[in-house]
């Protein structure tokens, strides 16, 4: 079985059971080092949230036709996504499976999966005489000091803008 | 032209028509013209009208500089729509490639995209989602805590961004920093914010000081004057955020954090102004902190995201936990949820 089809059976088996896929630690390791495989899956969810949005009555007359139009879209997609999965054409007697998409993606709005886009965390501490400074990129801190020269009697009392003292960098992770 | 009029009003007209690239004969002058790319992309519009006005805060206060409440209220559409342009093309999913023609245009009630086919259905996705809640407003908590070094594990913050998705986790975490010897609750203030719109907090004073002295030669008499020199440093703190409501639950929030401390007491020195025995002043010299933090997070109604990073004087860390709440999914929380507010806001 290819790394695709594991993919996705993981995914069928995470709807079997009612959870979201990209609540499972797992999948979601393996979703982030696959951007494709990710981007299909969000598709799906997004698919199956829009189900969920048209569900909802909506009053004005050209909006019924935005939720038509996304209705036949999602089913069409919907229809052919539940061929393909163990969820799809059931046997006859089990009407339990009849309605999958509404109970999926009732799952959704509960389960979301909260990441970090972009970060940078800044800590610069000035003194008349040194500039400290510490700095989070997303991957690493970083920290640099910086001394500047001292003033001395009868100098204006303003911070040299040379840097005199050896440059401290360290860098660490936490 | 009159056949490309009545084609324009009909997509205009409309709330989402597709068309296939290239379009340059259908368009004619009136429609943006677009080139083909090999990624399979359709021009589609998208009547926003209600979403605008939705957003749209109301034109309460009369301008001084001559604008009528028209001419405001038509700013704040078009801010408005930018806002939801930009939020689009940040947040979209599949997201834009760099083949792609990423040609965008907001024509009055309408915006016309051109995108693949997933990417449209995600943008219909997108509006569908924010039409669902009219009026819907957004809660942002931040709390800001020194930690003594060393003790963010004990807390549960292990690295410098910690997602609190568990509920209840972000309430334990606050608990357990409270009880804690050492930890001090800096501030927490709130904001209710409106989807997509930036919100800002800023609570700031100024701290003037003696950075200097010009000495001035004084006529008649050649006598010396000692002209102090002023300058002044904004402490407080500068919150920025803004929330867009995604498909699926999720919220794309925007977080600028700025906090500026200076250390107390101020210290100061004596300095010889001139070679007088008696001409010395005292300045100032003030040791600033400044904190920054700035984050894109996808968050759920009620979830939170801590940042923390040591602070310069290696004796302790810094802890910022930003917590969004959607008002129209999560009810607001209690009062005494919030047992913080008993602080410095």
């Amino acid at each position: 079985m290819s790394d695709q089809e594991k993919l996705w059976a993981h995914v069928q088996r995470a709807l079997d059971e009612r959870r979201d896929p990209l609540a499972d630690p797992e999948l979601e390791a393996w979703l982030l080092e696959d951007d494709q495989a990710l981007d299909e899956v969000l598709r799906l969810r997004s698919t199956l949230s829009v189900l969920e949005a048209t569900a909802t009555p909506v009053a004005p007359r050209w909006r019924r036709s935005v939720a038509l139009a996304a209705c036949v879209t999602a089913l069409l997609v919907g229809g052919g996504l539940l061929l393909e999965s163990p969820l799809g054409p059931q046997p006859a007697g089990n009407p339990d499976r009849g309605s999958l998409a509404p109970e999926v993606a009732g799952l959704l709005p509960n389960t979301p999966t909260a990441r970090v886009l972009e970060v940078s965390i800044s800590v610069v501490t000035e003194s008349e005489d040194a500039c400290i400074a510490t700095h989070y990129d997303g991957h690493e801190f970083t920290r640099r000091k910086d001394r500047f020269a001292s003033m001395s009697v009868g100098d204006s009392a303003r911070r040299s803008d040379t840097v005199i003292s050896t440059l401290v960098s360290q860098r660490y992770s936490r | 032209m009159i056949w490309n009029r009545c084609l324009v009003a009909l997509l205009l007209a409309s709330p989402a028509i597709a068309i296939p690239l290239p379009q340059e004969s259908v368009g004619g002058h009136e429609l943006p013209r677009i080139k083909s790319s090999h990624v399979q992309e359709t021009l589609t519009f998208f009547d926003i009208h209600d979403i605008v006005e939705d957003l749209c805060p109301p034109a309460a206060v009369e301008m001084t500089d001559g604008r009528t409440p028209a001419e405001l209220r038509a700013e704040q559409r078009s801010r408005v729509s930018n806002r939801l342009l930009a939020a689009i093309r940040t947040y979209m999913k599949p997201a834009w490639s760099a083949e792609q023609n990423t040609k965008s245009v907001y024509l009055g009630d309408s915006l016309a995209m051109s995108a693949t086919k997933e990417q449209n259905e995600w943008i219909g996705s997108f509006l569908a989602n924010l039409r669902q809640h009219p009026g819907r407003m957004l809660g942002s908590r931040v709390v800001y805590f020194e930690v003594p070094r060393g003790q963010l594990s004990t807390l549960g913050v292990e690295g410098p961004t910690t997602l609190l998705v568990a509920e209840g986790a972000r309430e334990k975490l606050i608990q357990k920093a409270k009880e804690m010897e050492g930890v001090h609750l800096l501030m927490s203030p709130e904001v209710i914010l409106r989807p997509i719109s930036d919100a800002t907090v800023s609570v700031q004073k100024q701290v003037a000081y003696i950075k200097s002295y010009e000495i001035k030669m004084i006529e008649p008499g050649n006598a010396l004057i000692a002209d102090p020199v002023i300058d002044t440093i904004s402490e407080g703190y500068v919150l920025k955020l803004s929330c867009t409501p995604l498909p699926g639950g999720l919220h794309g929030t925007s977080i600028e954090f700025n906090r500026t401390a200076i250390e107390r007491p101020i210290p100061t020195r004596t300095i010889r102004l001139a070679t007088a025995p008696e001409s010395e002043g005292t300045i100032s010299s003030p040791v600033v902190t400044r904190v920054a933090v700035k984050s894109d997070v996808l968050l759920g109604s009620g979830q939170s995201i801590a940042f923390s990073t040591p602070a310069n004087d290696d004796e302790k860390d810094l802890l910022v936990i930003v917590t969004l709440t959607d008002l129209a999914l999560t009810p607001p929380p209690a009062p005494d949820e919030g047992s913080e507010s008993g602080h410095q806001r």
